[in-house]
């Protein structure tokens, strides 16, 4: 709402906890481990971190005091000058001035000291230094006690302002003391400020909200009053003169015909008089209260000449009103609003930013393009409804869904077709929509019969039309005949092309060791299956040796030769874990000797394999037992 | 009946429900109290949906609909679009659209007898919205924005545009739309005048930031206090317009 | 729930299945495994990769054009519920399918008879060409052989005993 709040202002501790909160802090936040026989330049490092620190802090601390307590040139001048008269314009100035030289002086002793410490020869020394500074940046503080302790109750007085926007539509009532003005503000608002029977019983200013056609207004209460020169008011008098100086407002100037509140109509009309330059270019109105007690009409003539002259002035409006009976307020503060909306809307008016929003003050018309009557579309049964509401002002009630919802509580479940337009019977059907991979909702369609019987039609036409028929000649028998002959040709041709890859296609080596050489495939046993296979008789042929197999003798026998030169006899020569190794068994053997041998390694060294990588315990016990603290488990 | 109402917090009542004169979809919510203040208001005369599109709450946004008829967006279930049917009269033609542009609220805004629509709305849509909701078509933006859905909103009693509209362009689109238009914001100066509340004939349903110098607006263009005519209440406003809104 | 058909292989996809794509022109594809996934992502146009349902269609290989598909379709104008009209609707889906089923294996037994045909050919010429991978062709030659010989010396036989009645 208001962009003059001063509840945000940080506490000022008194200067002991100041310097109580400083110098833990610089305790706690640096190093306090030093020895003599650490190195000079350390030594001297951690000294002068302490007193940085300290005067770190103590400027941080001072500088947010300074900044968050309101300048006086930059705030509105209300407050200003309500900050004048309440707190006092040079005290308030004094003591931020104050806090702003002990900033400089702080910075200005930690940097002499810093520069001393610079020079230290000894850890004594430099001890004895910090220990210097740290005294004097104390002192110092000390001696801000009085302001310090004053600008704490200045910001404890500031949170308890009430936040008055000064831009912001605002009625201001003013008058003497005890005149009904705190009554007025209570009758129109909800602010709720102390009424008593005594004059000053108001002794700063209220602030309560009213609406008036839809919007917010600010009503502003003010401490009475009284008539003497502004030099000569108190505290609570000048409150009242600063709003009225400053707020762009309404003025109700409250006035007493019935002398109850112990001044004279003659007394007021000089006051009125006397303040009326604080009037000047704004809407006010003069209003006689306590009509319940004596009316305008009533009074004596002598008295009713004094009001004279301000019932002459043609700026000023004079209304009448009671608090007590409560007659004529709401048209005072009608008349208020109304007046001080006028006035505002009329200075807006004359301002630039007015274009911005000019396009929404016009409500475009439409013109007629033909002569189709567009009405619009409201149910009888609605203007029934509005008929009975303006008739009876209490509506029937129903139960409604958030009712039911209430009522059930956790049982409640939303009922999606209570409100179905459907015969009361099927309202609760589970609708299919799958049936066999299709979607029921995919098919449905008014028509859907008929069209379906037109199918169903041609597809009868169809089946006459013989358009289903798959007749299919027979085969004869020599046709069955060749079929069969065919696929047993196929499945021949298929075990050929098997064995064809079969031997085509192996990539491993063609002689495995362990396996010995194959032995010839052709034999005259083999071919005499397969002719008669094929269906040749080779019985009885008296020309073919199919009986029995001849071996050829040698022509001539091959000799043992040495190998005659070095080169053809390293080319004959074994891989050396071959060497001498006689057949498959002994190879078996031997390697497995080799892998004992290698076992023995990992033994002697008590090894689990062949790798160096070892950890001789995976999960060591400190790690892994005991009261966890915060953190990662793996840091311990 | 001007009602400020909320969905889950939300302001933005245009969005979770639409309201046309002869029926009212809902969105289906945590809890019945935003279905219950429609019903409260509603049901005695229209029927009040809970609804949803393509399992999402934002009903407002995707559709479109009047007295005469609802467009879905292509995203709607079959059981969606069999809920609706179900719970709405067979006077209301409802129809699905294959259409790009699938938020049908923000590209489209209409009354009984006029729409306006998004320049880049597909022509076949348009045919669609002509016999589907019988009205008049018209292809136009509103302050320089495609989304006339959003906006702005308007019945056929009246109707209220982006706040930024000039006048000049007011005046068109009420010529164009036969109904008096107003430059106005909701909820607190929010711009999405058709996202922000939901109107008919006779009831308004707007957020609950609505200020009561929108609500008083909102009453008087859309006729809902039945009395003078418009551009004379407006001009009771005037000041108080004038006031809020600097 | 619906039952959404895959982009590119015109399976079923049953709730909760498959993957979906929404290209920026708010077009939705929905996929039943990677493996269509992928071929679109490839670019495959379903009409020219062999096993979609697209390509037998439109190379003929199964029945694609039929006024019995134009029951099934997505419907954008619902109808109210009637309890008649959908146990209706559900009997003439059954009937439908029949008349459907019915067509389209018509359709490929038309394909298939073909191929008898075809098959005819092609054993006639398999047994021309390669018979002797399971007969040679000198089998029964010798019998043959034998048999002729015999019936010579029969001849001979008889015309001895002619020349000898002869004399």
């Amino acid at each position: 709402m208001s962009q003059y709040n001063f509840k945000k202002i940080a506490v000022v501790p008194t200067s002991t906890d100041f310097i109580d909160i400083i110098l833990s802090k610089t305790q706690r936040k640096t190093p306090t481990v030093v020895h003599k026989s650490y190195k000079i330049t350390r030594i001297r490092a951690f000294y002068m971190r302490k007193v940085r620190y300290t005067q770190q802090n103590f400027h941080d601390r001072l500088s947010q005091i300074i900044q968050e307590f309101p300048k006086l040139e930059d705030v509105h001048p209300f407050y200003a000058d309500l900050m004048n008269v309440l707190y006092d314009k040079d005290h308030y100035k004094l003591a931020l001035g104050q806090i702003n030289t002990a900033r400089h002086l702080i910075d200005n002793i930690a940097k002499d000291f810093s520069r001393l410490i610079k020079y230290g020869d000894s850890l004594y020394r430099c001890k004895q230094l910090k220990k210097a500074a740290m005294g004097r940046m104390a002192t110092l503080m000390k001696k801000q006690a009085s302001s310090l302790k004053y600008l704490e109750q200045v910001r404890q007085h500031l949170a308890r302002l009430p936040s008055i926007d000064p831009n912001t539509r605002t009625i201001l009532v003013c008058g003497f003391p005890n005149v009904g003005k705190s009554s007025f503000v209570n009758k129109i608002t909800r602010a709720d400020v102390e009424v008593q029977p005594y004059a000053f019983t108001t002794k700063s200013l209220y602030v309560g909200h009213t609406d008036y056609k839809y919007l917010r207004w600010q009503v502003v209460d003010t401490p009475g009053i009284l008539d003497h020169p502004l030099e000569s008011r108190n505290t609570i008098e000048m409150q009242a003169i600063t709003a009225l100086a400053h707020l762009r407002a309404a003025v109700l100037y409250v006035s007493d015909p019935s002398e109850q509140c112990g001044h004279s109509i003659e007394e007021q009309i000089s006051l009125f008089n006397n303040i009326k330059p604080l009037f000047a270019n704004k809407p006010l109105l003069f209003v006689l209260n306590k009509t319940d007690i004596i009316r305008m009409e009533d009074l004596p003539d002598e008295k009713r000449a004094c009001y004279e002259e301000v019932i002459s002035d043609p700026n000023i409006k004079v209304l009448e009103m009671s608090t007590f009976d409560e007659t004529g307020i709401t048209s005072v503060k009608d008349e208020a609003c109304e007046r001080l909306m006028n006035y505002r809307v009329e200075s807006k008016m004359r301002t630039k930013k007015v274009n911005e929003f000019l396009n929404r003050l016009h409500v475009a018309v439409p013109q007629a393009r033909d002569d189709k009557v567009r009405l619009p579309f409201i149910p009888e049964k609605v203007l029934e409804k509005q008929r009975a509401m303006e008739e009876s002002a209490e509506r029937r009630k129903k139960k409604l869904e958030r009712d039911i919802e209430e009522e059930l509580g956790d049982d409640y479940i939303l009922d999606l077709k209570k409100h179905y337009d459907l015969p009361e019977d099927y309202k609760y059907d589970v609708i299919p929509e799958i049936w066999q991979g299709h979607n029921i909702a995919d098919y449905i369609d008014p028509d859907i019969l008929k069209k379906l019987d037109e199918l169903e039609k041609e597809e009868e036409l169809r089946e006459e039309a013989g358009f289903y028929d798959m007749s299919e000649e027979e085969d004869d028998e020599s046709m069955a005949e060749i079929r069969e002959l065919a696929a047993q040709i196929r499945t021949k041709k298929s075990f050929l092309k098997d064995q064809k890859q079969m031997t085509k296609s192996s990539t491993k080596p063609i002689m495995p060791r362990n396996t010995a050489a194959r032995k010839r495939g052709r034999s005259v046993s083999g071919l005499r299956d397969k002719m008669s296979e094929l269906g040749v008789n080779l019985e009885d042929n008296p020309n073919a040796h199919y009986m029995r197999s001849v071996s050829r003798k040698p022509k001539r026998m091959k000799l043992e030769i040495e190998p005659k030169s070095r080169s053809r006899s390293r080319s004959m020569s074994k891989p050396r874990n071959e060497m001498g190794v006689k057949d498959e068994a002994m190879r078996v053997k031997l390697n497995k000797g080799i892998q004992k041998t290698m076992k023995k390694k990992i033994n002697k060294f008590a090894r689990k394999g062949e790798g160096d990588r070892h950890i001789p315990d995976l999960k060591p016990k400190h790690l892994f037992t005991g009261r966890r603290g915060i953190g990662k488990t793996d840091r311990r | 009946m001007a009602v400020r109402t909320q969905f889950e917090n939300n302001n933005e009542i245009g969005v979770f429900s639409k309201l046309t004169n002869s029926y009212c979809l809902v969105a289906i919510g945590g809890s019945a109290n935003f279905y219950s203040i429609f019903e409260s208001e509603l049901s005695e005369t229209i029927p009040v949906v809970h609804s949803s599109i393509a399992g999402c709450r934002i009903v407002g946004r995707l559709t479109v609909g009047n007295r005469h008829g609802l467009i879905v967006p292509n995203s709607t279930t079959d059981q969606e679009l069999q809920h609706l049917r179900n719970s709405i009269p067979d006077s209301v033609k409802i129809q699905r659209v294959e259409e790009k542009l699938s938020a049908l609220g923000n590209v489209v805004a209409c009354n009984d007898y006029v729409a306006l629509v998004h320049p880049d709305l597909d022509r076949e849509t348009e045919e669609i919205l002509q016999d589907t909701l019988g009205v008049e078509v018209f292809r136009q933006s509103v302050a320089g924005n495609a989304l006339v859905g959003s906006y702005c909103l308007f019945t056929n009693q009246g109707g209220i545009v982006h706040p930024k509209t000039p006048t000049s362009e007011q005046d068109e689109l009420s010529s164009l739309l036969q109904v008096p238009l107003v430059a106005g914001s909701i909820n607190r100066g929010s711009e999405v005048v058709g996202a922000g509340m939901v109107a008919n004939d006779w009831s308004i349903f707007c957020g609950m930031d609505t200020t009561a110098t929108e609500l008083s607006l909102l009453e008087a263009v859309f006729r809902l206090n039945a009395g003078a005519p418009l551009p004379q209440q407006t001009a009771n406003m005037r000041q108080s317009l004038i006031e809020s809104m600097s | 729930m619906r039952i959404e058909k895959c982009y590119f292989c015109s399976s079923h996809l049953y709730p909760g299945h498959g993957i979906q794509f929404v290209r920026n022109d708010c077009k939705i594809f929905k996929f039943c495994r990677s493996k269509c996934h992928r071929a679109f992502q490839k670019k495959k146009n379903p009409r020219k990769v062999r096993w979609t349902k697209a390509f037998r269609k439109s190379a003929g290989k199964e029945l694609g054009v039929d006024p019995s598909f134009e029951f099934e379709k997505r419907r954008n104008a619902p109808q109210k519920y009637d309890r008649e009209a959908w146990v209706k609707t559900v009997e003439a889906m059954k009937r439908i399918e029949k008349i459907k089923h019915k067509r389209s294996s018509h359709h490929i037994m038309q394909r298939l008879k073909k191929a008898k045909v075809l098959d005819k050919e092609k054993d006639i010429k398999e047994v021309q060409r390669n018979l002797s991978l399971i007969r040679s062709p000198a089998a029964g030659l010798k019998k043959a052989q034998e048999e002729r010989m015999v019936e010579e010396i029969h001849e001979s036989d008889e015309e001895m005993m002619a020349e000898e009645i002869e004399l």
